[in-house]
């Protein structure tokens, strides 16, 4: 599903050179879940950025269903973005002058599906059901929970059905309990469509009911028992 | 719908938020910006209509005069020819010179114009009599209304004419002809009604020392305003006099009309700017919003959204501020002329005076839109915004993703 091979990202900062990536390579196959660890700073966010076409790295190449992102132009790297890879952010980034429907029909407005506006809108209402938010669907985002945004931000990522979920510490910013729902409900819904699923996390637990863990230290992926 | 169009749509009333304000200021801005513009090409337009119909109406629409100075001979055959040319409604003999005219001890000199008495009416339009009537018979004389109470002449009263011709006639005693006012009329125009005597044919020729002929040939015809008819019919005339000089009413009075012209243009061009002005401010409005939603242009990048999409949706919500405000602009525009003696009206109560009714001694306003400049006011402003909505957006689309999201 996701293949990345020897992956290298330097920045450059103010008299400093920050290798945050040194040929890290990764495997990633269908249905798979894969927890990223590592502590702060090891660069776990970028290497999210890079594997999800948003971050060109200096060299090493990441594959997505089979199309290689960065030897292709960025028009085709965000086609494929659009259609393969659904994003879930820590801060969920929900567009605040958007409805609960609008919000998780946002990736399929890309138009990467063709598919018409009225089917748009039955998947998205079909997702905040199954997320349940079924009675929120024409609320406003500043209306819900942060757990209930984070609900919508993972309904959002599934509407163009892809088949890779890049997740960056989807629980960072909720309470112990209420994180644990929102996994709960990943972890189902990435086991019903068989998605694929690699996720950033600092939580031992949240790991460990992944398939695999690997740790990024100094730059390399490291599988972890 | 589009998704730019849809994106545009929805920043442009978010909730709760000071951008609506921001959104609606500048939206206003553009309403006054365009709307001062079009009143203001108005009131110049009917000014400019309200001179040329002042002109029309009093002064003759074509001149016929000999090339090198002289007089015109057989003046009634010619008149008679040229009245046979198509579109021409009147030919009238005359002649004008320079004269001192005195009553009651006080001189003034206007222009002495001599005409036919029966065709004078047909070629000059002074049906608007203050007082008496418009009878040139005789020893008789009809002046504008501000010439008689220059001379505080009334009708019924006799004037002394002097003529300059005679003065220079060596020798000889010379009187003064003596004529009698029949009317005054009231143009509605200065220049006109401070500045003339009307007089028979007989007696400008007396004065001039003339036995026959006239210096001039007037025509009046049927639509002067007509650019194309009105250039046939000079046409015409110019086959038929060709040993003559043709002088048209806008050859007369040419200067009047590039001043017009230039006055309007200049006040056009500074207007301008008022709605350039406006357009800055829906151009930082923009820029306030693509920084205010760098998150969501990130966000939207990394879920695909093409930098064009991402564009074309801040251009949109430039573009749909300056339509909605042009096209209210317009709409203001209108309101505002419709209601615009009124507007006046209220402002003079409180002690401003727009137009001094002494100063252009007009009853009311005149204003006319012109559809034309309505359509290139509306479309150098969309342009205008164009360009300042292109920056802005430019800017929220070559936004990297990456560091739109790091900023979370």
């Amino acid at each position: 599903m996701l293949e990345a091979t020897n992956l290298h990202k330097t920045y450059t900062l103010p008299h400093k050179r920050v290798e945050v990536l040194r040929g890290a390579s990764l495997r990633v196959g269908e249905g798979e879940r894969v927890a990223v660890v590592g502590r702060s700073g090891a660069g776990k966010s970028t290497l999210l950025h890079v594997l999800g076409g948003l971050d060109r790295p200096e060299t090493g190449e990441v594959s997505v269903a089979g199309q290689s992102l960065y030897t292709s132009s960025a028009r085709v790297r965000t086609a494929v973005r659009a259609a393969h890879i659904g994003f879930v952010f820590q801060s969920y980034h929900l567009l605040p002058e958007m409805d609960v429907t609008e919000n998780v029909m946002l990736p399929a407005m890309t138009g990467v599906l063709k598919i018409p506006r009225s089917e748009m809108r039955r998947r998205a209402l079909e997702l905040i059901k199954q997320v349940g938010l079924a009675d929120r669907a024409t609320h406003m985002p500043l209306e819900l929970s942060g757990g209930e945004q984070q609900r919508v931000a993972l309904a959002r990522a599934l509407v163009n059905e892809p088949a890779l979920i890049l997740a960056d510490e989807p629980t960072g910013n909720l309470d112990r309990s209420t994180g644990g729902q929102i996994m709960e409900l990943l972890f189902g819904l990435s086991r019903t469509r068989g998605l694929a699923l690699v996720m950033v996390t600092h939580s031992p637990e949240t790991a460990a009911l992944c398939d695999r863990v690997v740790e990024l230290t100094e730059g390399l992926l490291v599988a972890k028992a | 719908m589009p998704f730019s169009l849809f994106l545009a749509l929805k920043y442009l009333k978010p909730k709760r938020s000071v951008t609506s304000v921001v959104t609606l200021v500048s939206v206003l801005g553009v309403i006054l910006g365009v709307a001062i513009v079009i009143i203001v090409r108005a009131v110049m337009t009917g000014f400019g209509d309200m001179w040329r119909e002042k002109i029309l109406d009093f002064k003759p629409h074509i001149t016929i005069s000999p090339l090198n100075g002289g007089v015109i001979v057989r003046e009634e055959a010619l008149c008679k020819r040229l009245e046979q040319v198509p579109g021409v409604l009147a030919a009238s003999p005359g002649l004008e010179t320079r004269v001192l005219v005195e009553c009651r001890r006080r001189v003034v000199a206007p222009l002495l114009v001599g005409t036919d008495p029966l065709r004078a009416r047909r070629v000059m339009k002074l049906d608007r009599m203050a007082s008496g009537e418009f009878n040139i018979e005789g020893d008789s004389a009809v002046l504008g209304v501000d010439l008689a109470s220059e001379l505080g002449v009334t009708v019924g009263e006799d004037i002394l004419v002097y003529s300059p011709m005679n003065l220079v006639v060596k020798n000889e005693v010379y009187f003064p002809e003596r004529l009698t006012v029949t009317g005054i009329y009231d143009s509605g125009q200065r220049d006109f009604d401070a500045g003339f005597v009307v007089t028979s044919i007989a007696v400008a020729r007396d004065l001039m020392g003339l036995k026959s002929g006239v210096y001039s040939i007037h025509l009046k015809v049927a639509d002067p305003q007509n650019r194309d008819a009105f250039k046939k019919i000079v046409e015409d005339v110019r086959m038929l006099t060709p040993t003559y000089a043709v002088r048209t009413w806008q050859e007369i009075d040419s200067q009047l009309f590039n001043a017009l012209a230039v006055e309007k243009n200049m006040m056009v061009i500074l207007l301008m700017f008022i709605t350039v002005v406006a357009i800055f401010c829906v151009m930082n409005t923009l820029i306030v919003l693509t920084v205010q939603k760098t998150d969501e242009v990130g966000l939207l990048k990394a879920l695909g959204f093409s930098s064009w999409q991402v564009m074309v949706a801040f251009v949109l919500h430039g573009w749909i501020q300056c339509i909605v405000g042009t096209v209210l602009g317009i709409g203001a525009a209108f309101l505002i002329l419709q209601n615009l003696q009124g507007l006046v009206g209220c402002l003079a109560r409180v002690g401003v005076e727009v137009f001094p009714k002494d100063i252009y001694g007009l009853a009311q306003i005149p204003w006319r839109v012109v559809p034309g400049e309505v359509v290139v006011v509306a479309v150098s402003v969309i342009l205008f915004c164009t360009f300042a909505s292109f920056l802005p957006a430019w800017r929220a689309a070559r936004m990297d993703p990456v560091t739109a999201l790091r900023r979370e």
